[in-house]
């Protein structure tokens, strides 16, 4: 059972998700400034210095938090940064797994699998397309469901 | 046409299920692909002499069920052939006594301010003022010399309790939970006085037992069991109710008949001591905000006779709270048998066990925040089989002996 992070390239995508937020608090800070220009000084260099610990710090805590291991019949995965959570998920426990890519995650080669077990859904996001074949590959065929 | 459209067989393998005028929609559900049927039997149907079967599978989605479908009375839904063991009767006493640890006056008001209003749209304003008064008990109140304002807050806690107290009794009323005689897998709860409900499912396709004690039931030493499959609580008002307010002992008895209840739990960790006061926290910050705000008040002179009250009232409500907080931290525990997990925690105002077999969770979520990633604590979740991500939680417990519990929970699977 070897341990796994997610690809390197989450942080780009996250980064990128962070600044995409900032484009829209510019906007809102704009649209602020018409009625009040304190407030929106105020609002303006909270959301870009959020921005920025998110973009400088926080991202690089996220990528290495955020890890899985894969066994014979089982995936283990830990993830969170405030709020750390530790997943098992057996592959007997699994009906079918589903894969989701936006265009930004197939430009940098990622998907984000959802695992459906019997009522819920567990995540495992921005991983490669080599990772995920993988973990479908072992889980599927030791759930005796074949290939997805 | 509707009517004409619906069709039903219920086959050797599978049952059959045809509906539908323009858009025909066939359904087969394998008998193995079952969960639950709900039977229901209203007062209104009945007047027409019909009655509703909802059968529930893995695919029932919230609250809607597979197949839904009106039979006749007469019809017999085929567990009339099978013979049954009365496993308990739940006393006219216990139900009495359930409904009167169950009932607040909230819901009461909820359930009874619709129909005042319906009655006025159907019947007109008129009636409607007369429906309202004839429930505003406030004048007989006040004439006993108690204030105005407080005769008619008393007022409506009496009514709303009232009612709810009276929907709860011929609800719950003549409850028994059968057995199958020759066939031990099936469960039959049969409920209700004027609207009868059967709920039929078996011994296998129960995810969890959750074994509740509310704070009256605490001190009356009793509580209330409920099963947790697939369909429970699809109708409208239904707990998933199987054994009504009883002791211990006839409840481990009752589930020993059925065959739900595993031996013995080894493995148990409690909470640790460290983490009583995240339990405590919330009430004592309430008890600590409402003691200043009454000493800010009086400070300024606003202390009036109607915050007198507000404060009458608070205080022991919120002692109260601190006190079932204390005794959900005694409780709290988490414990491990061979085929089975029991988990001990509170939910609102209950004291809750519930008994997962572990065949039926789905996978366990450890989470540490970062006070308690500093105090070595943790959370833990199990998802069960279930139609809608259900889930039983159990906070702050010692990381380490958590994991450890966890990892043998998942060696089991």
């Amino acid at each position: 059972m070897q341990k796994q992070n997610i690809s390197i390239n989450s942080k780009k995508l996250l980064r990128l998700r962070a600044l995409g937020v900032m484009s829209l608090c510019a906007f809102i800070t704009g649209g602020l400034y018409v009625f009040s220009s304190i407030i929106a000084t105020i609002f303006g260099i909270t959301s870009v210095a959020c921005c920025f610990i998110y973009i400088l710090i926080y991202v690089n805590f996220y990528f290495r938090m955020y890890s899985f291991e894969l066994s014979s019949n089982s995936l283990l995965i830990k993830k969170g940064v405030f709020l750390q959570n530790r997943i098992v998920i057996n592959a007997s426990r699994i009906q079918y797994i589903e894969s989701l890519q936006s265009p930004v995650q197939k430009k940098l080669g990622m998907l984000t699998l959802m695992l459906h077990t019997a009522g819920s859904i567990v995540l495992l996001s921005n991983i490669s397309n080599e990772q995920a074949k993988e973990v479908k590959i072992t889980l599927l065929s030791k759930n005796g469901s074949g290939l997805s | 046409m509707k009517y004409r459209s619906v069709s039903y067989l219920s086959g050797e393998v599978r049952f059959h299920y045809k509906q539908g005028v323009f858009f025909r929609r066939k359904t087969f559900i394998p008998y193995e692909f079952i969960h639950s049927i709900v039977i229901s039997n209203n007062i209104f149907p009945r007047i027409f002499g019909a009655k509703h079967l909802q059968v529930n599978s893995a695919t029932s989605i919230l609250r809607k069920s597979a197949i839904n479908l009106w039979v006749s009375q007469k019809e017999k839904t085929g567990f009339s052939n099978i013979p049954l063991t009365v496993i308990y009767k739940g006393s006219f006493k216990r139900i009495l006594l359930m409904a009167t640890t169950w009932s607040n006056s909230l819901s009461g008001l909820i359930i009874l301010a619709p129909i005042i209003q319906k009655v006025g749209n159907i019947l007109g304003k008129k009636y409607e003022e007369q429906l309202y008064h004839t429930f505003d008990i406030s004048t007989y109140i006040a004439m006993v010399g108690i204030p105005p304002l407080m005769a008619f807050i008393a007022g409506f806690i009496i009514v709303g309790y009232a009612v709810s107290f009276t929907v709860i009794l011929f609800r719950y009323g003549l409850f028994e939970a059968f057995s199958g005689e020759k066939n031990e897998n099936f469960v039959v709860i049969n409920r209700g006085i004027l609207n009868k409900n059967t709920f039929i499912t078996k011994t296998m396709r129960i995810n969890a037992i959750e074994i509740r004690q509310s704070i009256l039931m605490r001190l009356l030493h009793i509580s209330s069991v409920y099963i947790n499959t697939i369909g429970t609580g699809i109708i409208k008002g239904d707990k998933s109710l199987l054994i009504a307010a009883e002791s211990d002992t006839v409840i481990n008895d009752t589930l020993r008949k059925f065959k739900l209840q595993p031996d013995y739990f080894q493995n148990k960790i409690k909470l640790p001591k460290r983490a009583w006061m995240s339990y405590l926290s919330l009430p004592l910050y309430f008890l600590i905000g409402a003691a200043t705000l009454l000493v800010l008040l009086i400070f300024f002179g606003f202390f009036s006779p109607v915050v007198r009250l507000v404060f009458i009232l608070a205080f022991p409500i919120i002692i109260i709270w601190v006190i079932f907080r204390l005794e959900a931290a005694k409780q709290s525990a988490l414990s491990l048998s061979d085929n089975a997990v029991k988990i001990c925690y509170f939910h609102k105002l209950n004291l809750t066990k519930t008994i997962i077999p572990i065949q039926k969770i789905q996978f366990c979520s450890v989470k540490q925040n970062i006070f308690q990633k500093i105090a070595h604590t943790c959370n833990v979740q199990f998802y069960v089989y279930s139609a809608k991500r259900t889930s039983f939680i159990i906070k702050n417990l010692d990381y380490k002996k958590t994991i450890e519990l966890v990892k043998s929970v998942e060696k089991a699977y």
